[in-house]
């Protein structure tokens, strides 16, 4: 397989964009983390969820609309 | 035969031989190869467009045919030695649909079902696959004519006249759960989507004419977005317009993005009076897509516009997916009896149907471990409208390589797909869609169908000669009465009216190709 995604190029001329970027990312990314604990085993345990199936993309996105 | 794409016809003769002399014809838009004594005939169109194709003597009785680069296993590869051996090893991305059907002395294979078919003498209705067929059985099915096959992903073939066929099944995938895969850091995310989305561009799109189907959900608009911000280039995109009550929510979305990307946009309205799956059918089919006549129009206008690639956003949902047990596809035993028993089915399936289901439970995983969700590899293997068009569809969601990266990400980031979620929210894509407060269900038009009256000829012209009430498997009466209570809005659940759609299709597919139902 020559598929190459996991480095990582970024353009000289975007490189403060992209930082921006990537602050706002990591919040979001600690806002979706900021769940009980009970609540990410029952995820992790959830049997073969297609968690990305419509039904599931009402509401709030931030993480919390998990039920 | 006359292929859209690629079709390989190979009959048996004594004198077959490795080593007989293959010459490759060359039109404008085609390659043809056969054998002297024209047992052999292959059909490959040209393409100049992602991914090219080619064709090339390697010796006087050896030649190489595929598309894409020749090195590279994302690709498919075809040798062809002498008028006894043909070789093909399926590419990892399997966009192409390839049925095949081979017995000891011949050997036939198109991306089109319909060039199968029309090449098998006397085909036969597998009755094995019957009941799966009508149920829709939690697997990839293969289709119902005796001895017909789909080549999957990663799979490779090798026939040789005179002996037969035999076929290599792809490795597993490495992983079996999501929980095998080691965890990954979900910021690293940001980084790498973004490097994976530059590689798709530039790879599927440096050089080429593209556009994007969007529908107004978030998969679909990731691309176009993505691609706009990096290049500040005028895009082209393409949808489908539902109609009430969807449309009212659909259009600012499509309106968001297109302002987003300074797009063109193409779109057509669904309109199921007259663009009903089935209808105007003329040639077998297995697998047509649910949109098929809604998105003819929109892809012959596409290449009048110059249009070669065409991104969508197919297995995004399922990319994202948690795999914590056995797949549907995977099921088999003791598990997939009781699933069985506890499915709710129509009252138009008889018990006999209902019985044999239940006794035709695998007892084995017939397939290896898929490299992508099974939805995913097995729709875009029976979709052959965008090549007919001269259009090859890539999606960034169907990837092998993104699907374990994928899985690596703790599952509540997957949840609700929170981590694209996000990734859309911090490059500044449109709120619209990342945050959306309700979302288009593109079922209702299937249910519009029918209640349009679009099958009213369709049921009764194939309930006049239905095998599978002769088989004793579908009540017709009940089939009148279910039909009748779809019409009217009384089914609300739309099981009924899909598993409807699956019996008038079946039907419908083998009386066109032809085919009989077995003396014995």
């Amino acid at each position: 397989m020559s598929e190459t995604i996991f480095s990582q190029s970024l353009g000289a001329a975007e490189i403060d964009t992209e930082l921006r970027e990537i602050e706002v990312f990591n919040d979001l990314v600690e806002a979706i983390d900021d769940i009980p604990s009970e609540l990410k085993e029952e995820l992790r345990a959830k049997s073969s969820g297609k968690f990305g199936s419509t039904a599931d993309m009402e509401g709030d996105f931030a993480g919390r609309k998990t039920d | 035969m006359r292929t859209s794409f690629l079709s390989i016809l190979a009959e048996y003769t004594p004198s077959a031989s490795d080593s007989t002399a293959l010459f490759i014809e060359e039109s404008h838009d085609e390659w043809i190869i056969t054998s002297i004594d024209r047992s052999l005939h292959v059909t490959l169109k040209k393409r100049q467009a992602y991914p090219v194709t080619y064709c090339h003597q390697v010796d006087r009785s050896t030649v190489r045919l595929g598309y894409g680069d020749e090195t590279n296993d994302e690709f498919l590869t075809v040798t062809l030695r002498g008028n006894k051996t043909v070789s093909i090893a399926r590419d990892s991305f399997a966009t192409l649909p390839l049925f095949y059907y081979a017995n000891k002395s011949n050997f036939i294979l198109s991306n089109e079902y319909a060039n199968v078919l029309g090449n098998i003498k006397d085909p036969l209705i597998r009755e094995s696959v019957v009941v799966d067929h009508l149920i829709i059985v939690d697997r990839p099915m293969p289709p119902p004519i005796e001895g017909v096959e789909v080549l999957k992903e990663q799979e490779e073939l090798v026939f040789r006249m005179g002996e037969g066929l035999v076929l290599t099944q792809a490795p597993d995938r490495p992983w079996l759960y999501s929980l095998d895969v080691p965890v990954s850091d979900p910021k690293a995310f940001f980084g790498r989507f973004s490097a994976y989305l530059d590689y798709f561009i530039e790879s599927r799109f440096s050089g080429q004419q593209f556009a994007f189907v969007v529908s107004g959900g978030l998969d679909s608009a990731t691309l176009p977005q993505y691609f706009y911000r990096k290049t500040n280039q005028p895009i082209i995109t393409t949808s489908l317009l539902l109609g009430p009550p969807y449309d009212v929510t659909q259009r600012p979305k499509l309106q968001a993005i297109v302002e987003q990307t300074n797009a063109t946009p193409i779109v057509q309205t669904l309109d199921p009076r007259t663009m009903a799956p089935l209808s105007g059918m003329t040639v077998p089919r297995y697998g047509e897509a649910m949109y098929a006549k809604a998105f003819q129009p929109l892809l012959r206008r596409l290449r009048e516009m110059g249009i070669q690639v065409l991104a969508t956003g197919e297995g995004g949902d399922e990319i994202l997916g948690n795999v914590t047990d056995e797949s549907f596809a995977m099921m088999h035993g003791k598990k997939a009896r009781a699933r069985r028993r506890d499915m709710e089915l129509p009252d138009f399936f008889t018990p006999k149907l209902k019985n044999a289901y239940l006794s035709n439970v695998p007892q084995t995983p017939l397939l290896p471990l898929p490299h992508r969700p099974a939805n995913t590899s097995f729709g875009q293997l029976l979709n052959n409208l965008y090549i007919r068009e001269g259009i090859w569809p890539v999606s960034p969601f169907s990837s092998p390589g993104l699907y374990q990266y994928l899985q690596s990400i703790p599952a509540h980031f997957r949840a609700n797909k929170n981590i694209l979620r996000a990734f859309h929210k911090a490059k500044g894509f449109t709120e619209l869609i990342y945050d959306a407060s309700k979302n288009e269900f593109f079922d209702v038009f299937f249910q519009e169908c029918f209640e349009s009256g679009a099958y009213d000829t369709l049921v009764q012209e194939v309930l006049s000669s239905a095998k599978t009430v002769a088989l004793g498997y579908i009540d017709e009466k009940e089939v009148q009465g279910a039909y009748k209570r779809i019409k009217q809005g009384l089914h609300t659940d739309e099981d009924t009216a899909f598993r409807l759609y699956c019996f008038l299709q079946l039907e419908k597919s083998w009386n066109l190709a032809g085919a009989e139902l077995a003396k014995t």
